[in-house]
């Protein structure tokens, strides 16, 4: 085959000590360092029209980033939807999401939410057995409620944070769990602050 | 050391940058789509880094200790592995886009911002030049060790690198030079000097076949008084062939070059390089003639086999007054070094199929 060049080999060469973790970030090469994932809930105002859900789950498809849940819903501006994000990435991961989501032209605005923020999501199980008072003294252990009941199954109703939800799915796993449908988290955070809604005018 | 990205050609910052690279001896590298950023002529400029870069651009990227990178994305063609990428160097990353930060290489200094201004800002803080002349002398060695060499063709098979560096010292100084995708691509790229801004017009590392032949006639539109010329490959010629018609209608004043090498060179090239030479669906000698086919277009076409007649093709290609086309029939086997393998180390580039194999 043609084509050689001249200049030292590749094992002749001076080489720096140096590396870079996977993150592009400069590492002791001793100690292996990367970040570890962290749960981040992002928050976005959104234009309310047609195809931004296909926008930002194809961004989230495309870069990789690993998605918990994604809600989208009405806010309190008709014209603008909220979307709540759960993703579970290595910090600069984090901050990537929120920089690419941020380019796309109908999110309006984007902010991680605290940890300390308060996050809900619902949950509807079907379970089976023909005793509903059993099934409904255990939902109401959870705040939850029985809200439909047939011969052999009872749907239950239970919001509240994952970790509570988890516990519930759990402990109906006594009588056997038929379904389960949850929305993922709704979050928003404490206290009277509220995300800019005056970013929509400026921001575009 | 300065890394210069397509981003320092978009904002207009070329001679601030140069202002800036020579008033503190800064040696310049570039990206593919930063050619033309930094004229190549400059003593501070070592050229392209990245999968096909030069040597000398690719040790220095890699054993700098300080990296100002402008309007780039540090994109995966031109990082290679980012555990080897300039792995002691702190980094400085001038840059409009936020997103851009951090994304593939930490930025240890971002300065966010339009590139002439960040620089201009840069240059009124620095009060005096980094003390680098070990460093310069250490990137002129480099450029010694690793010259950019091709075997010089007295006989046919005629070397695509002789055809694309014999019209580079005919053709105009600030000439517009478009490309196909493939080895045509990093022929075009390493063998002709960019010295103006916005004279390499390419598809870069996004890697569109096709591109060359309708980017051409955009580039003579958009600067009629300019030469244009192209580089393209037979496969790429083939994806847009047709626009040559709007090339005639037209009466374009553009030279095509097909670096015809009846193949997908490129995809050949990793055959041979990275399975065993185990050729599938990349070979093509069932191909028209390039020149009958430009006349049949109604373009000019010229057929051109024998090194010695690279400069009178060239020169009678260039006089025609309208679209031309040169079928140039390139060396079948001739491959495009040096090569950093996808994912491999700047430092390591193969100079050789053979190096390829010691990685
Ligand atoms: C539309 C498209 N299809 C496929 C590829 C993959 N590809 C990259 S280079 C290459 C070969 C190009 O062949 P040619 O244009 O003849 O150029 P050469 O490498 O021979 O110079 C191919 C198929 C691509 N980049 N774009």
């Amino acid at each position: 085959m043609t084509g050689k060049l001249p200049g030292p080999a590749p094992d002749e060469r001076m080489r720096p000590q140096g590396r870079r973790n996977s993150q592009g970030i400069r590492i002791d090469p001793e100690v292996e360092a990367t970040h570890e994932p962290r749960l981040a809930v992002l928050s976005a105002l959104v234009k309310h029209e047609p195809g931004v859900l296909s926008e930002v789950s194809g961004l989230f498809s495309r870069r990789q980033f690993n998605i918990e849940s994604l809600t989208v819903g009405p806010s309190k501006d008709e014209d603008v939807a909220r979307m709540t994000i759960v993703i579970e990435e290595p910090e600069p991961g984090v901050q990537q999401a929120k920089k690419q989501l941020k380019k796309l032209i109908s999110v309006i605005e984007v902010e991680e939410l605290e940890p300390e923020a308060m996050r809900r999501e619902l949950a509807l199980l079907k379970v089976a057995g023909e005793k509903p008072d059993d099934i409904q003294s255990v939902a109401e252990m959870y705040g939850g409620q029985a809200v439909d009941a047939s011969r052999d199954a009872v749907t239950v109703e239970i919001t509240g944070s994952k970790q509570k939800i988890d516990a519930a799915v759990d402990a109906f796993e006594q009588f056997e769990v038929l379904e389960v449908v949850r929305t993922g988290a709704a979050a928003l955070e404490r206290g009277s602050m509220t995300m800019d809604p005056s970013a929509m005018e400026s921001d575009n | 050391m300065i890394l210069a990205g397509g981003g320092v050609i978009k904002s207009e910052a070329c001679d601030e940058l140069h202002s800036f690279a020579t008033e503190y001896e800064i040696p310049v590298i570039t990206t593919m789509p930063g050619l033309g950023s930094f004229p190549e002529t400059e003593d501070l400029a070592l050229g392209m880094a990245g999968m096909h870069g030069t040597g000398a651009a690719n040790m220095a990227i890699t054993n700098c200790d300080a990296l100002v990178g402008v309007g780039t994305r540090f994109d995966d063609r031109l990082t290679g592995g980012v555990d080897s990428f300039a792995p002691d160097a702190d980094i400085i990353h001038v840059e409009i886009d936020p997103a851009e930060i951090s994304k593939n290489i930490e930025a240890d200094f971002p300065l966010i911002g339009d590139a002439e201004r960040v620089l201009e800002q840069l240059d009124d803080t620095l009060t005096r030049p980094p003390e680098a002349d070990a460093w310069r002398e250490q990137c002129a060695t480099w450029e010694e060790e690793y010259p950019l060499a091709y075997e010089m063709p007295d006989d046919e098979p005629l070397k695509p690198q002789y055809v694309v560096e014999t019209f580079d010292e005919m053709a105009d100084d600030d000439a517009i030079v478009t490309t196909g995708v493939g080895q045509h691509q990093m022929w075009a790229a390493q063998f002709w000097t960019y010295t103006h801004p916005r004279t390499w017009v390419s598809s870069n590392g996004l890697g569109t076949m096709g591109y060359g032949v309708p980017s051409a006639i955009g580039a003579k539109l958009g600067a009629p008084d300019t030469e244009v010329v192209c580089f393209d490959g037979d496969g790429s010629f083939l994806m847009t062939v047709q626009e040559l018609s709007v090339a005639v209608r037209e009466n374009l004043d553009i030279t095509y070059v097909v670096l015809n090498n009846e193949a997908v060179g490129m995809v050949r090239q990793w055959q041979d390089g990275f399975y065993e030479g185990r050729r599938m669906a990349s070979e093509y000698p069932w191909i028209p003639e390039f020149d009958k086919l430009a006349e049949a277009f109604g373009a000019r076409g010229f057929r051109l086999e024998d090194p010695e007649n690279v400069q009178e093709t060239i020169e009678a290609a260039r006089e025609y007054d309208g679209p031309a086309v040169i079928d140039a029939i390139i060396d079948p086997g001739e491959n495009v070094y040096p090569m950093v393998p996808s994912g491999g180390d700047n430092g390591q580039f193969a100079l050789s199929e053979a190096h390829l194999e010691m990685l």
